[in-house]
């Protein structure tokens, strides 16, 4: 053996002859479909082989790789005979409960990884599933993923998008006027409360918001030349006791201004009032808006509403 | 399944049977040289030598046995999966994530998952795998390091179906003790929680794993069944129409007003108030009668900030 691995040359007494040609004819079949004569050419002129083998030896290879566990397919391709390996004993298989726990690891992972890298987590059980005889973990993934039933190739193309900040116009059913065409200065794509949403400046308000991917329909035109339009922005400053400011994540429009014993003051430079205005209705007592007064005021009525709704009927 | 032809080649299939019982794991000696002790050779040919024959021809061919401590391991496959860096990087995120798990079912599979992956990657993957840093360009904030023994203490409790007694802050800043059912480990963006089924109040807490500060583990088995109050809440206007419902939520659809009447179970009751005061007027609760008036309360508690 330490002479072959020198010399690359076969010590046949030293080596099952039979066993080394058998897996390279099984080595074969699992390329691609091969007829007897191709066997017979590889075998040939294979550097340890040098020979061919007749018709009978290349039925016996065939029928014993069927008793060890593969199933051989023999087609015709050309006129020609063909024959090869579609399944085998040392294929990669799951079981049922393997899946469950491969789909828990799954769920775990996507709340916490950016879309880049949830589309290439999908893309590798895909692959994974292309290797397995049957599609339990294909259909296992279709039916729990976070992405189902959203055009993946809208997100890819997205995502670039959103990397060089592109400036595009898409195709989008708005929920209210329809469909139409919006103008936008891609930002970044980002889940919420399990949906997946475009960021970016709107053309049509001049506003940072929020677009539903799901809703996307094509994306018309990549601009070549980008016009940074002028975004208005207030600096909304609301009040939370410090107990209360460890519990909530600061976005990164949020700074804190000012810090005391029990509170802390913090300043959101917002693009988006509406946005702003929901979040901190989700804080409810925790915080109290300083200032601008005209967003504060909004705020005041929004919640009177909001208490008017339980008194209407 | 069709009949096989009687005539078949001997050595074809103790390679072969060599090869699957290698791939099933660490193989002993003496199972080994079972397969080559023939009864019809017996005393003409020598299993060992046999055997040794065998070994050197699966060498030639690029596979990698190692013996050690009289049991066999097969390094490489017959049969190549063959991924490229970013199928790396997501098998390593698996691999990540699995580290978190406690001993158990989910634990062994993933790991059995990872293994019978990773002993069939072919020689170009394998070139990849060691040459690339598996940790360059993938978050993975999600590892929660600060916190991967409590999430596994709490992985396994979820396990043991046992109550618990958990002393928690709440976000209200006070401290807390509940007795309960665990669930299940929820992650959440940028945090993770234990979600806890509190019997006698009839709800579903989610506990940030950093805002517990004691858990007793009780010798009260924990009821299968979820106990949780139902809510019903109303969505109008748009908000009715854009709305997607969550996993543990249904509905019947708009109504001939256009709006959307929603049943909700086992969710956090605070988190739901707090997602739903961001509805702002667009929505109300229904039902049940407590629960309409925690908003309520809610919504006046916000107000009175604004007093004076």
């Amino acid at each position: 053996m330490k002479e072959y691995f020198k010399t690359n040359t076969v010590t046949y007494n030293l080596i099952s002859f039979t066993g080394f040609k058998a897996l390279i004819l099984f080595t074969l079949l699992m390329e691609s479909p091969k007829s007897y004569e191709e066997v017979c050419d590889f075998f040939l002129n294979h550097p340890h082989l040098k020979e061919k083998i007749s018709i009978d030896t290349f039925r016996v290879y065939i029928t014993s790789l069927k008793r060890v566990g593969c199933e051989i397919k023999r087609e015709r391709i050309n006129k020609v005979s063909k024959y090869s390996i579609v399944s085998q004993p040392f294929e990669l298989s799951l079981s049922e409960e393997q899946i469950q726990s491969l789909i828990k690891i799954y769920k775990n992972i996507t709340k916490n990884i950016d879309i880049k890298d949830l589309l290439l987590l999908e893309k590798f059980i895909e692959k994974i599933s292309s290797y397995l005889k049957e599609d339990n973990l294909k259909k296992a993934l279709e039916n729990n993923s976070i992405l189902k039933g959203y055009n993946k190739t809208i997100i890819e193309d997205l995502i670039s998008y959103c990397d060089n900040k592109d400036q595009i116009i898409m195709r989008y059913n708005s929920p209210n006027s329809g469909e139409k065409d919006i103008e936008i200065l891609t930002d970044k794509l980002e889940f919420n409360n399990n949906k997946l949403y475009l960021h970016g400046t709107g053309f049509e308000y001049m506003e940072y918001g929020t677009f539903l991917v799901s809703r996307i329909l094509e994306i018309k035109e990549v601009k070549e030349v980008r016009t940074i339009p002028t975004i208005k922005s207030t600096k909304i400053g609301y009040k939370i006791e410090n107990c209360n400011l460890a519990h909530i994540q600061l976005d990164s429009n949020e700074k804190i201004i000012q810090k005391t014993k029990d509170y802390s003051i913090v300043e959101i430079t917002s693009t988006n009032d509406f946005l702003t205005r929901q979040k901190l209705l989700s804080y409810g007592p925790m915080c109290k808006i300083l200032y601008p007064e005209s967003f504060q005021k909004d705020f005041i009525s929004r919640l009177e509403k909001m208490k008017a709704g339980y008194f209407d009927a | 399944m069709p009949r096989l032809s009687s005539k078949y080649n001997d050595s074809c299939i103790k390679m072969f049977e060599f090869l699957k019982l290698l791939t099933q794991g660490p193989v002993d000696f003496k199972d080994v040289i079972e397969i080559f002790s023939d009864e019809k050779t017996a005393g003409k040919s020598n299993p060992h030598v046999t055997l040794n024959k065998y070994l050197n021809t699966l060498k030639i061919l690029g596979l990698k046995i190692k013996k050690k401590q009289n049991k066999y391991y097969l390094l490489n496959f017959p049969y190549k999966i063959s991924l490229d860096t970013n199928d790396i990087k997501s098998l390593s995120l698996i691999k990540q994530a699995s580290e978190l798990l406690p001993k158990g079912k989910t634990k062994k599979n993933i790991d059995s998952i990872i293994k019978s992956i990773e002993i069939r990657l072919s020689e170009s993957t394998q070139a990849i795998e060691k040459t690339m840093s598996t940790t360059e360009n993938i978050d993975y904030s999600f590892i929660h390091d600060e916190i991967k023994d409590q999430i596994k203490r709490c992985e396994h409790f979820c396990q043991e179906h046992q109550k618990l007694e958990i002393l928690y802050t709440t976000i209200k800043g006070e401290q807390e003790t509940i007795k309960c059912s665990p669930i299940e480990i929820k992650y959440e963006k940028r945090k993770v929680c234990l979600t806890v089924n509190v019997q006698s109040q009839s709800k579903i807490v989610d506990i940030p794993l950093e805002q517990i500060l004691k858990i007793k583990q009780l010798p009260n088995a924990t009821t299968q069944q979820i106990v949780s109050t139902t809510i019903v809440y109303k969505l109008k206007n748009r908000l009715a129409k854009n709305y997607k419902l969550r996993a543990w939520e249904r509905s019947d659809g708009l109504d001939s007003n256009g709006n959307l009447i929603v049943i909700n179970k086992n969710e956090d009751q605070d988190q739901l108030l707090a997602r739903l005061m961001r509805y702002g007027e667009e929505c109300t609760i229904e039902s049940p009668k407590f629960f309409k008036e925690k908003m309520l309360e809610l919504i006046n508690q916000t107000l009175e900030n604004y007093k004076n």
